[in-house]
């Protein structure tokens, strides 16, 4: 490499800093919890303690009593640094019938992140992102060739994260009516966790048990096989670069966020040559930022503000990140 | 000055690369247009040279091959390999794209002559097909190379091609830089440009940083002419009378929009993926997609380009360089124009040739410009 990359550079380290956090924050410090599922102060129905004993395994609270928009797990060993990811909170949440007094602040803490900065937490904060970029070093160094995904697909598995997103959410509402009997509740609550490959993963990098199989009812045991297919859609990472993040149920509530955060990727378009260098240099295969010819904000749904595009922009001052309608930093 | 700009003068002026090559092992290749990725060449061992040529004489000489009713720079061009003359004949082989019905056909009248690998263009540069049609084209060029020199194209090989003349092209940024503060003329700034053509790429950059590194040291002048923006068909050494009428009515030329100048080393490759077909894309991709020729369909790229250059160099007009008898550069001077109204960017369209016949009259109008806007 003749260039040095500092935007590059300035992103690993935060990526490794937070991956140590987030992964072993729960052996650094001590735990703040209480006795296991009071979160965050709702009480749990008993029958959800079956279900929820995947947890048993890391058998510890978080040290930080707040969700994150990312993924931080539940299940990582010692409970981690932050409580959970977002969809883990409105899952377990309205599952509980948790008050709105007690889910305020949480709400707020994580809406406030959001509305900051977008899907900005999943380029630079989410461990499970790191460990797809580190997929995506390793397969370079190899001199692999990366492969594409077709738009259709795109779309496809664009669309399959709202779905997902939404039908997990209801079902976490719909799983809190007493008329569905305690059945439906022991099979799908944390529906989303039964299923997410960061649930199998962190555990395992901690050294404990991620629970492979859970034999509490039939809908479990095959949800714990959709789980085996989603680890394998997510070593896909290694051909496609941060593949998961294009179906991830969090990544696409932050995405709803993007468009309309403070933090936001900017163009302006009659600087631009349209030479292909931030399409050809996106993770996720944005090609609005190349395509667009009007200027102003670019940010896509999907745009984890990376920053590659605007690193290795040759233009100068054709992308810039502003935060409030201030430069921060420009190419 | 003179001592730092004595080795593009002899690139340029010179058959110096001529006698270099002249006991050389390695292939040459011959490349016209800036839409032969040099990375491949330099990767698989051969040697880049492009051979567009301005000689008013070679055009002359090509009319037993050539009608008369066709552009000077093909004309110029299908005379020097004809004449076979210093590097024209030391190529191995020739690649011709095909933007224009000129080079087209020179593609075919060539091959008769030498060694000639035809370039297929898109029409256009980012119509849904164009992308792997154009991957495709540089694809076969890749092979064409790899058969001429019995190398392999290797990843490692490219990234260093790569690297190298992105280095290149960091210093002739830097080089723009000073010529927009008026540090070079006109003329020397266009012969910078074309020694890249034939040079050494490692070779000329360290060249190219010593003389930046000796005119940042110079004062810069407070007060020049009008600061003009030069755009339109490419001039080529050593038919630079426009740029010396520019300058002898006292304009400066601070930034160029020809293929034959800025656009040539402009560009950098930015990639990050290592493998072999991502490398070759990424190559291709640098010389097709922000290329401003007009025989695109479409001129989005090139208005852009000139209002940004017309922005940043604050030029005090532009003078578009129209080529006789190229239909490309003179129907988008329609647009260019009306663009430039817009902005209230005064600009002078000139019609020429290689030919010395009508300087008087060219002299007449850029003088009356030149006073139009000072």
């Amino acid at each position: 490499m003749t260039v040095t990359r500092k935007i590059t550079l300035t992103r690993r380290a935060v990526q490794i800093v937070c991956f140590v956090l987030l992964m072993y924050g729960g052996f650094l410090w001590a735990p703040v919890g209480g006795p296991l599922g009071k979160i965050p102060g709702g009480s749990p129905r008993t029958t959800t303690y079956a279900r929820d004993r995947i947890l048993w395994v890391s058998g510890k609270e978080s040290v930080i009593d707040f969700y994150v928009p990312f993924l931080s797990c539940r299940f990582t060993a010692k409970g981690g640094l932050f409580k959970s990811c977002s969809v883990h909170f409105f899952s377990e949440n309205f599952t509980w019938r948790t008050s709105l007094k007690l889910m305020m602040p949480h709400i707020l803490f994580l809406v406030t992140l959001m509305v900051l900065a977008g899907r900005f937490w999943c380029g630079w904060f989410c461990p499970l992102g790191a460990i797809m970029d580190f997929m995506t070093w390793i397969r370079r160094l190899a001199g692999w060739p990366r492969r594409y995904l077709s738009p259709a697909w795109q779309r496809f598995l664009t669309n399959t994260g709202h779905v997902v997103l939404w039908v997990c959410i209801a079902v976490a509402i719909l799983i809190s009516f007493p008329f569905l009997g305690t059945g439906a509740n022991d099979s799908l609550f944390l529906l989303y966790c039964q299923f997410c490959p960061a649930r199998l993963i962190y555990p395992l990098l901690g050294g404990v048990n991620p629970c492979w199989y859970d034999k509490t009812t039939t809908i479990t045991y095959i949800l714990s096989w959709c789980g085996w297919a989603t680890l394998a859609v997510f070593f896909l990472g290694i051909w496609f670069p941060r593949f998961w993040c294009r179906v991830c149920a969090i990544g696409t509530l932050s995405g709803y966020f993007n468009r309309g955060s403070l933090l936001s990727l900017d163009k302006k378009a009659r600087a631009c040559t349209s030479c292909g260098t931030c399409a050809r240099n996106c993770p996720v295969d944005i090609e609005a930022v190349y395509r667009d010819r009007r200027g102003n904000i670019v940010t896509d749904p999907r745009c984890q503000l990376c920053l590659q595009c605007l690193e290795d922009c040759p233009e100068e001052g054709c992308l810039e990140v502003k935060f409030l309608g201030k430069r921060i930093i420009s190419s | 000055m003179t001592n730092s700009l004595s080795y593009f003068r002899d690139m340029v002026t010179t058959d110096r690369r001529a006698r270099e090559l002249a006991d050389d092992p390695r292939r040459v290749v011959g490349t016209f247009c800036n839409f032969v990725p040099e990375e491949l060449i330099l990767a698989v061992g051969a040697v880049s040279v492009r051979l567009c040529s301005g000689d008013a004489d070679a055009a002359t000489a090509s009319e037993t091959i050539l009608p008369r009713e066709v552009c000077s720079a093909v004309r110029a061009t299908a005379g020097a390999v004809a004449g076979g003359a210093g590097l024209y004949g030391r190529a191995d082989l020739l690649v011709m794209p095909t933007p224009c019905d000129g080079k087209k056909k020179l593609g075919s009248v060539l091959a008769s002559i030498r060694p000639l690998h035809v370039l297929d263009l898109p029409p256009r540069k980012d119509s849904p097909g164009a992308k792997p049609f154009w991957r495709q084209q540089v694809g076969l060029l890749a092979e064409r190379l790899e058969a001429l020199t019995g190398h392999r194209l290797k990843r490692t090989a490219l990234r260093a091609a790569i690297d190298l003349l992105n280095r290149r092209q960091a210093a002739y940024r830097r080089f723009l830089g000073l010529r927009a503060q008026g540090l070079v003329g006109g003329a020397d700034g266009l012969m910078v440009a074309q020694a890249s053509f034939v040079a050494d790429p490692a070779e000329y950059t360290d060249q190219l940083n010593l003389l930046c590194d000796e005119l940042a040291q110079l004062p810069t002048n407070g007060k020049t002419g009008p600061r003009l923006l030069l755009t339109g068909a490419p001039i080529i050494w050593p038919n630079h009378k426009v740029i010396d009428l520019i300058e002898s009515a006292g304009g400066k030329v601070v930034a160029d929009e020809l293929c034959s100048g800025t656009q040539r080393l402009y560009q950098p490759t930015e990639i990050r993926e290592n493998s072999l077909p991502e490398l070759i894309g990424a190559v291709a991709d640098k010389v097709l997609l922000p290329c401003t020729c007009p025989c695109f369909v479409d001129g989005t790229d090139r208005m852009n380009r000139l209002l940004e250059l017309v922005d940043e160099h604050r030029v005090d007009g532009v003078v578009y360089h129209n080529q006789r008898l190229c239909a490309l550069f003179d129907i988008e001077s329609m647009a260019v124009g009306q663009a430039l109204r817009d902005k209230r960017v005064p600009l002078l369209a000139l019609q020429t040739d290689f030919s010395k016949e009508d300087v008087g009259q060219l002299r007449n109008r850029v003088d009356a410009f030149m006073e139009m806007i000072s």
